[in-house]
């Protein structure tokens, strides 16, 4: 009898195991792994409208008349600043952590009018001392502070009526996704002035035609 | 002693199955899987939040996408009418009541077998409203006049309807407020 309940016992352990990993796992890989395929094809700090098999694999459900973008953001080296003209649309640009969590969603109600300025920060920061850090409004610019050093910025613009697609679409062209310089604030060092960092070299530029 | 160990590993390897379609299994069902429903609609308010249940999330990478932007919009699903029997493009449906209260909403169309463009769509901006503020939209592979979404003929489809402009408190309780019902009003 205890023979049976031995392996009833191994029957149970193995299923938990197997059951908790898949739902633990598995987001996380699949999340990682599409974030490192986005890398290899697309490259990182680079701006993409999605098209074809990017949009069907990122977006479950396509809004028509949408205009559709992704920003592999690598933030280690340098904060990483998303430009381009004003939409003239309802936009939202959400964060995918590299474990498939929304660390942001921004709207365009969130954001001064006119033209399209996020920087993203990597900053790494204790939780565990209590430390936070809040996204904040320079100048113009909607500074976001992100706990990761790579994470999956999606940009959604929708038109208001689908005679506004074309310049939706238009304008969606001339968004751009580049590492900055960083002004670093100085946290062990409170009186230290903010510390330069490079600006990191210019990516070459895509032959004509290749999207 | 090979058939003791010829028995754990058959012991081991049970559990582990039992374990991926517990699993499979488990991110189908709503309460876990955060879906709430209202009439025929589902929507999963919750879905790519940090603090959602593990299930919520595995519910999304199963069907190979992100889960959607949980800013202020939502995702509503539609796969029955409000008698609960599949969307044929053999019938026709008439979706009628008062859409809730947000900055924008687009009706779309797709296809459940193919991730495209949808296959028709209609927008606040081009919908008729009845003098009382509700709607009433015909799905129909036929021309119809008013509000009409072209469906797929003799084809099941989904219908999502996109919500813009929701505040995250509202989004919990948006859909008890009632959405649109889906009506079957003939088949050929």
């Amino acid at each position: 009898m205890s023979r049976f309940f031995q392996l009833a016992g191994l029957f149970l352990a193995a299923a938990l195991v197997a059951h908790l990993a898949y739902v633990l796992l598995l987001p996380r890989m699949a999340a990682n792994a599409l974030l490192a395929e986005l890398h290899q094809d697309l490259g990182g700090n680079v701006f993409h409208r999605l098209d074809g098999k990017w949009l069907r694999r990122i977006v479950r459900h396509p809004v028509p008349e949408a205009a559709y973008g992704v920003c592999v953001l690598q933030l280690k080296d340098h904060p990483v600043e998303l430009t381009g003209p004003d939409l003239r649309s309802q936009w939202a640009v959400t964060v995918y952590s590299p474990r498939g969590d929304v660390v942001y969603a921004i709207n365009d109600r969130l954001v001064p009018e006119g033209d399209v300025r996020i920087r993203f920060e990597y900053r790494a920061l204790d939780s565990s001392m209590g430390e936070i850090a809040l996204p904040k409004l320079k100048e113009k610019t909607l500074v976001l502070p992100l706990q990761q050093a790579s994470a999956l910025m999606l940009l959604e613009a929708w038109p208001w009526h689908p005679g506004q697609t074309p310049l939706v679409h238009r304008l969606m062209k001339r968004l751009r996704c580049h590492a900055v310089a960083a002004t670093r604030p100085a946290r062990s060092w409170p009186n230290a002035a903010a510390q330069k960092v490079p600006m990191p070299r210019p990516r070459p530029k895509r032959p004509a035609g290749v999207p | 002693m090979l058939r003791e160990l010829l028995i754990i590993m058959n012991v081991l390897l049970l559990g582990l199955i039992v374990g991926l379609w517990s699993a499979r299994m488990t991110a189908d069902m709503p309460a876990l899987a955060g879906t709430v429903q209202a009439g025929a609609w589902r929507a999963w308010p919750r879905a790519g939040v940090a603090d959602a249940l593990p299930y919520a999330h595995l519910r999304h990478y199963l069907d190979d996408a992100l889960p959607p932007s949980p800013g202020d919009r939502l995702e509503l699903v539609a796969e029955t009418d409000d008698d609960g029997r599949p969307l044929s493009g053999r019938c026709a449906y008439r979706l009628s009541g008062a859409m809730l209260p947000v900055r924008n909403w687009i009706l779309a169309v797709h296809d459940p077998e193919r991730r495209e463009h949808p296959l028709a769509a209609l927008q606040a901006a081009d919908a008729l409203y009845r003098p009382d503020g509700t709607l009433h939209i015909l799905l129909d592979p036929h021309f119809q006049t008013g509000n009409w979404l072209q469906t797929p003929r003799r084809a099941t489809y989904r219908l999502v309807l996109h919500l813009f402009g929701i505040s995250p408190l509202q989004r919990d309780r948006i859909l008890g407020a009632g959405l649109l019902r889906i009506t079957r009003v003939d088949c050929s």
